[in-house]
């Protein structure tokens, strides 16, 4: 159980506080409602590139991470397709430095078209870091394209394509800003060693004067249900066949979330589950397979991804994923193993509740999406699901019109006739 | 009106305050290492054995061996181990270095009395099947090829090589054929020698409950699992080579991985904890000298990073970074160039406080709550060091000077003592 204070600024910035006695230091957390879902779709990659220029000075403050160290704090951030999310820890006596510098930049950016074109070449190395130069790194460059055909899903953060990145102007960046980056689109959480009714005059202090924006309205465009199975294969000079299956599933909001959550956790959470068991100890047809779900806000997606092995057919290893599934469809999972995976869930909430930064993130999640109190009826929720709620889902989703195939195949591994 | 442009007011906590700690013994006089601490009733158990690269005496040997451990027991299956940790909610992790390998339990304190039986089973009486060890093989030699197509790891493993020497354990990194050469005996004997209560430390982290000692004992306080095996961590000698470049070859590559690396001193050692301000000024935090010259300054990388190594017996300095491949000469003149600025120049005093109070905060970190302390301490295993340690590190980086700095790059940042390896192009 998480104990919480909620506050709500004038301008409409939402805050939470968690106080948590056992460490010294406290963690500032701010989340943007902006991801990459809010690009459009000829300037991919720019909620990403956006947030390394939020490090490139703001208004006020011409350096973000010096006086963040001086004070001996520490951060990063990570862009999702649904949101932007900031994060600093420090000594909990220092808190006004992270509020200091977090306001500043929600306030306004300095606008350099020096840190825009330095930036650019930066993420231009991430892109080929992360995505070109590893192998199977533009997995999700493909998948991405061939399950969503509408939906900005379509792409993923880092973008579509290295021109878009090439190609930002400084204008666009200002104007992304202005239509994103305000008090009324953010959470600010902070926990740690703080007392709540400090913190919220120290954010009032810092963050009351930043005026609210215009935020630009969300109209996002809705995908076509899929009608038939779609495939995609591709050959590269990789070590070894990787197959991706992935089903349109429900949004993170939606009350059938928790049952794909644990039908996930069936099929593929520890070594003791289905696929692993099935598919790559006994059968070996894999060396490795899993199955876990994006948990977007939008509705997402439910991937099986397996390597595998040598001298199998990517075809045959595909037939007994299907073979799962179809077991998990026609027969209903057992309560010890529906208590298994309940148990997994207790576990690691338990665990994610030890680390005052984790909280910090998870409570703006939740607060942002619906709220931060929901955060403590997350194990009930999962505890509601019965083995009927995961057999029904898989029976909604597993269907061969509602799944993409991806083969990857490798150029010099001897293909297996089928 | 609010002063935006002023920095607040801000003051570093000083004295760092660690969670107490106990040294306790099982009966058979195995040391256990508890840290007492947490809100939530959760326990982190590691078991660390001498059995590490350098006990065995083939590749792949140690690390097969770990991992095999929780795949069956003489008694129960691989797959009724894992549905037991599994129901329970625990998780089972393992890890094999040069020196050690450890199984690390994770899990809620109520369920201590159903997994420490596992556990006693999974480390004295495993299986070792031929099935299992199979299965593993060929997931191991799978992301052995895998983690070959990445330039990194071909920098690393090369730069590993041409510091200490084929025959050397941190110098030996493992090769294809490696897998071919590995069999379920040598596994199984390598358990007999080296999974032994005389091989063994136990830290205990968290809330285990009042009863963690007396049920730890009932399971392996016994002398059922001794053996004279010794608990020797010597290494042959260093045999370096003498080419100061090296470069990986690899068709294709979009960037190319850099590692720049020169043999250096222990965690032992009085300049260890000096060089680590270093380190960290130079290449050591997002704001060092070569985050801001070859990131935010020329674009050149996504990230390049300096660091240091404490093996038992030698340590590593190295540069990492990987830069677009017609770029990599520019990048490296550039790391040398900013070494010779640390040499010839004083470092400013505010840069100085802001890297010392950045490092203050970061071990405020690394020493936050029962997990990390109790990762601390395994950092320290097999050194002749003790908790002090981190109490003269507080000292060090309060009392470093510009001086001493620059004494430090001249003695430590010299040219011709490093190794520059290359992959890609």
């Amino acid at each position: 159980m998480i104990e919480i204070q909620k506050y709500k600024l004038d301008n409409g910035l939402r805050l939470v506080v968690h106080q948590d006695k056992t460490t010294p230091l406290a963690a500032v957390n701010v989340l943007y409602n902006v991801g990459a879902k809010d690009e459009d779709e000829s300037k991919t990659g720019f909620a990403h590139l956006f947030e390394h220029l939020m490090f490139g000075g703001s208004i006020n403050i011409p350096s973000y991470d010096m006086p963040l160290q001086n004070a001996g704090g520490d951060n990063n951030a990570w862009t999702s397709n649904d949101f932007t999310n900031y994060y600093l820890t420090l000594p909990a006596s220092n808190l006004e430095t992270g509020l200091w510098l977090e306001s500043d930049r929600m306030l306004s950016l300095d606008f350099s078209q020096k840190s825009l074109d330095v930036q650019k070449k930066v993420v231009i190395e991430e892109f080929k870091q992360r995505y070109l130069n590893q192998p199977y790194g533009d997995i999700p460059l493909l998948i991405r394209p061939l399950a969503y055909t509408t939906h900005p899903y379509k792409w993923p953060t880092i973008g579509a394509d290295i021109k878009h990145i090439e190609d930002a102007t400084l204008d666009e960046v200002k104007s992304f800003f202005y239509a994103h980056y305000a008090p009324n689109n953010a959470v600010l959480c902070v926990t740690g060693n703080v007392e709540p009714d400090d913190v919220f005059e120290k954010v009032k202090k810092w963050f009351g004067s930043i005026p609210a924006r215009e935020v630009k309205k969300r109209e996002l465009p809705r995908e076509p249900i899929q009608t038939e199975m779609r495939e995609l294969t591709v050959v590269k000079d990789v070590p070894t066949d990787i197959l991706q299956l992935v089903f349109h599933m429900c949004a993170r909001t939606d009350a059938e979330f928790y049952a794909t959550d644990l039908l996930s956790d069936i099929l593929s959470s520890g070594t003791s589950a289905r696929i692993f068991q099935s598919l790559v100890k006994e059968q070996k047809l894999f060396t490795d397979l899993h199955a876990y779900i994006t948990g977007d806000v939008e509705k997402g997606l439910f991937t099986f991804a397996g390597n595998i092995s040598d001298n199998v057919s990517i075809y045959d290893a595909e037939k007994a994923i299907w073979k799962e599934i179809e077991r998990i469809k026609s027969t209903l999972v057992s309560e010890y193993e529906l208590q298994k995976v309940k148990n997994k869930i207790e576990s690691s909430m338990m665990f994610a509740e030890i680390n005052f930064l984790n909280k910090a993130m998870n409570l703006a999640q939740f607060e942002l999406l619906s709220q931060a109190e929901d955060l403590n009826l997350e194990v009930e929720k999962y505890n509601m699901v019965t083995a009927r709620d995961i057999q029904k889902y898989a029976q909604h989703i597993f269907t061969e019109q509602n799944c993409s195939k991806l083969f990857y195949l490798s150029k010099n591994k001897k293909q297996v006739e089928c | 009106m609010l002063e935006r442009k002023e920095v607040p007011a801000y003051a570093l906590p000083t004295g760092l305050t660690i969670l107490e700690q106990q040294e306790l013994k099982l009966n058979n006089g195995v040391s256990v290492h508890f840290i007492h601490g947490g809100t939530q009733e959760v326990t982190k158990l590691d078991f660390i054995f001498s059995a590490g690269v350098v006990q065995s005496n083939k590749p792949l040997v140690a690390s097969m061996t770990n991992t095999l451990l929780q795949e069956g027991t003489e008694f129960m299956s691989s797959f009724e181990v894992a549905e037991k940790i599994d129901f329970f909610g625990a998780y089972l992790g393992q890890a094999t270095n040069y020196h050690h390998a450890q199984l690390t339990l994770y899990t809620l304190s109520r369920y201590l009395p159903e997994l420490l039986p596992i556990i006693e089973q999974i480390i004295k009486k495993p299986a070792l099947s031929q099935h299992e060890f199979d299965v593993l093989l060929a997931k191991k030699r799978q992301d052995y090829l895998v983690d070959s197509e990445k330039v990194k790891n071909l920098a690393y493993r090369k730069s590993q090589e041409v510091l200490f020497g084929n025959n050397h354990p941190y110098g030996r990194v493992a090769k294809l054929n490696h897998f071919d050469e590995i069999s379920l005996s040598d596994v199984k004997s390598f358990h007999q020698a080296q999974y032994a209560s005389n091989l063994c430390t136990i830290i205990v982290s968290g809330q285990p409950g009042n009863n963690f000692l007396a049920s730890l004992n009932i399971h392996f306080g016994g002398n059922d699992w001794s053996n004279s095996t010794p608990d020797v961590q010597d290494v042959p000698e260093v045999i370096a080579t003498s080419e100061p470049f090296h470069l990986e070859e690899k068709e294709n590559a979009i960037q190319s991985a850099i590692r720049i690396v020169r043999p250096c001193v222990t965690k032992e050692n009085p300049d260890y904890l000096p060089l680590l301000l270093l380190n960290t000024l130079f290449g050591g935090y997002f704001g060092s000298r070569l985050m801001n010259n070859l990131r935010e300054e020329k674009g050149l990388t996504y990230g390049i990073n300096s660091y240091m190594v404490s093996f038992l017996k030698a340590g590593i300095f190295g540069i990492a970074t990987e830069v677009m491949v017609d770029q990599r000469e520019l990048a490296v003149t550039e790391i040398f160039n900013e070494m010779a600025k640390l040499r010839d120049h004083d470092v400013e005093e505010e840069e100085l406080t802001r890297v010392k109070n950045y490092m203050l905060g970061d071990l405020m970190r690394n020493l936050d709550g029962p997990f990390a302390v109790s990762d601390a301490f395994r950092g320290l295993l097999g050194f002749d060091l003790d908790f002090d340690y981190f109490t003269s590190f507080e000292q060090t980086i309060q009392e470093m000077t510009s001086s001493k700095l620059k004494d430090l790059a001249n003695k430590y940042f010299v040219q011709d003592d490093f190794y520059v390896v290359v992959a890609g192009k």
